[in-house]
């Protein structure tokens, strides 16, 4: 628990401005939409301007914006998802290669205790971050669409959109945790962690305007946590599936790697 | 009982040499000296040993454990000072050696306090504000703090200022009095001369020698400095020692024998200055280099 509890109070400041951050823009983007509901007739006419292709990249084809939960998840799609991300991909990727990169993995490491564990705890305060930025975040969003809705709109359907972008937010950071974990120069381990990030957005993002690349699609967590398909069609199990055994491929392999690795410093 | 024991501990890095066969036996109780200049495997056997690297072939044991299998239980017992200390910038000097003793079981609060008043550091103040020598004695503490009973020493007299050096060597002779053991990796030979009793020489990656302190000052071994014209006589006289020409006149001879049969011989010559001494580990060290 002492690793935890440090590493808590490491990163504190960083979930903290993260948090404020997004929170902020979910406030910024929650009080633009009455005017965006006044305004409806126009907003039809441009969707009905922009050409298809990107109206499918983005999610926009088939939303009904009159409802702040599809309006909602429309934005969210851009940035709870993307901003969030990122964010995952810091909090993933550092806790591990930061150590070596400032060679605290020397103090470390030379502690009574394992690999294994060390492992353990780090995703464990990992995964404590990430669930601190993903509560405080929709919650307070929750708070926004209730303060600036025009109708009423599901509860429980806001909650699924928002365990879909935590289990998300969760594999991105396994994702990069296993990155910054077996990368032998971890100094390019953030910037290759980005990299996969925003190659498995694109990914599924061109995946829903080219056929050939629809099956690729399905292999990106972007496919099953995508916001517009959520809110049309509920969180499938297949979701669930996808999650379990891609985290838990990530952190076997990741403790495989680990626990043999020369930290050379 | 051996405390260190490494059979033909060997690392590789990629086709880079690290160490070869390194063969090195320390015994309970006593200061082992490493020396060796620097990239010939001080801090590769150093790593290896704690388990911060895996060797390309060989074994490493530590109180007669496996060192790759049981790395956590030997590390209960270990204390380390890094050659370069780097602990977390942002913490707190406080903070970070209670989550240094997180780590061990019934750390002595008083005793922690008392070495952080011996070593007069200044628990207040972060890691970045500190000054390199203050640095280095938050990492003696640290390596400290849960009584261990071996104590690994990367190079921890540099950046120390000579009061603090004096305060370590106290502590170290204070844990080896307790029965610690000490292994002292360090390029000054002279506080290796002075601390350890014994010292394992590398170079390349291979041990070259292992010499025991109190033998060295003990052999008939005397390093004589002279200064004279008569180089050829010189020469001819000490023909089976070796002879150093510092000089033109001045030279350096290591003579092992007799001290009564060297000052016959040194009778033989017009000498203009003469001393004659034990020779230092540095002298020692400097022959076993020139000649491997």
């Amino acid at each position: 628990m002492n690793t935890i509890k440090w590493e808590t109070k490491r990163y504190f400041r960083s979930v903290l401005t993260w948090t404020i951050a997004i929170s902020a823009l979910q406030f910024m983007y929650a009080a633009i939409y009455p005017s965006f509901v006044n305004e409806k007739e126009m907003l039809i006419r441009w969707t009905k301007m922009m050409p298809q292709t990107l109206m499918k990249f983005f999610g926009f084809e088939t939303l009904d914006l009159s409802n702040i939960l599809n309006y909602y998840a429309a934005i969210s799609s851009f940035y709870v998802n993307l901003m969030g991300s990122i964010f995952a991909t810091f909090v993933g990727v550092r806790a591990l290669s930061r150590e070596e990169i400032e060679k605290t993995a020397e103090f470390l490491l030379t502690k009574p205790i394992s690999r294994t564990r060390i492992v353990s705890l780090k995703l464990l305060a990992c995964t404590i971050q990430i669930l601190v930025f993903d509560g405080v975040t929709g919650t307070l969003s929750m708070i926004f669409l209730n303060m600036y809705k025009t109708g009423d709109f599901s509860t429980s359907k806001f909650w699924i959109l928002w365990l879909s972008q935590l289990l998300l937010h969760l594999t991105i950071m396994n994702l990069s945790f296993f990155i910054g974990a077996v990368q032998k120069k971890p100094e390019i381990a953030v910037s290759l962690s980005l990299a996969a990030m925003a190659g498995l957005y694109v990914i599924n993002a061109l995946s829903k305007i080219t056929e050939t690349l629809r099956i690729v699609g399905y292999l990106t967590p972007y496919f099953y946590a995508d916001s517009s398909r959520i809110i049309k069609h509920g969180f499938g199990n297949i979701f669930v599936v996808y999650f379990v055994v891609t985290n838990a491929l990530l952190i076997l392999f990741c403790l495989m790697i680990y626990r043999k690795k020369d930290i050379l410093l | 009982m051996n405390i260190i024991e490494t059979e033909n501990l060997t690392k590789f890095y990629g086709r880079n040499r690290g160490i070869m066969d390194v063969n090195i036996r320390v015994k309970e109780g006593e200061i082992f000296g490493f020396v060796g200049p620097n990239g010939a495997g001080k801090t590769t056997t150093i790593r290896l040993l704690l388990g911060l690297i895996f060797p390309t072939r060989g074994k490493a044991k530590i109180f007669g454990k496996d060192v790759m299998i049981e790395g956590k239980k030997i590390r209960e017992i270990i204390g380390y000072v890094p050659g370069e200390v780097n602990f977390y910038p942002e913490a707190h000097i406080e903070d970070f050696l209670n989550f240094s003793a997180s780590f061990y079981r019934d750390v002595d609060r008083k005793y922690l306090a008392r070495l952080c008043q011996d070593l007069s550091l200044d628990v207040k103040k972060k890691f970045r504000e500190l000054s390199l020598g203050n640095k280095k004695k938050v990492a003696i503490v640290q390596a400290l703090m849960h009584k261990p009973k071996l104590l690994i020493l990367d190079e921890p007299t540099s950046s120390l200022d000579p009061l603090m050096q004096k305060t370590l060597f106290e502590i170290l002779l204070d844990e080896k009095k307790k029965g610690t053991t000490i292994f002292f990796s360090s390029h000054v030979l002279s506080e290796v001369e002075r601390l350890c009793d014994r010292v394992a020489m590398i170079k390349d990656g291979k041990i070259i020698k292992i010499l025991d302190i109190e033998e060295l000052k003990n052999s008939y071994l005397k390093v004589v400095r002279l200064q004279t014209e008569e180089r050829e006589k010189l020469m001819s006289i000490f023909k089976d020692s070796k002879v150093y020409s510092e000089s033109e006149r001045k030279y350096r001879i290591l003579f092992g024998g007799n001290v009564n049969e060297l000052l016959q011989k040194l009778s033989k010559i017009e000498i203009e200055d003469v001393f004659i001494e034990d020779p230092s580990l540095e002298e020692v060290f400097m022959q076993y280099y020139k000649e491997e």
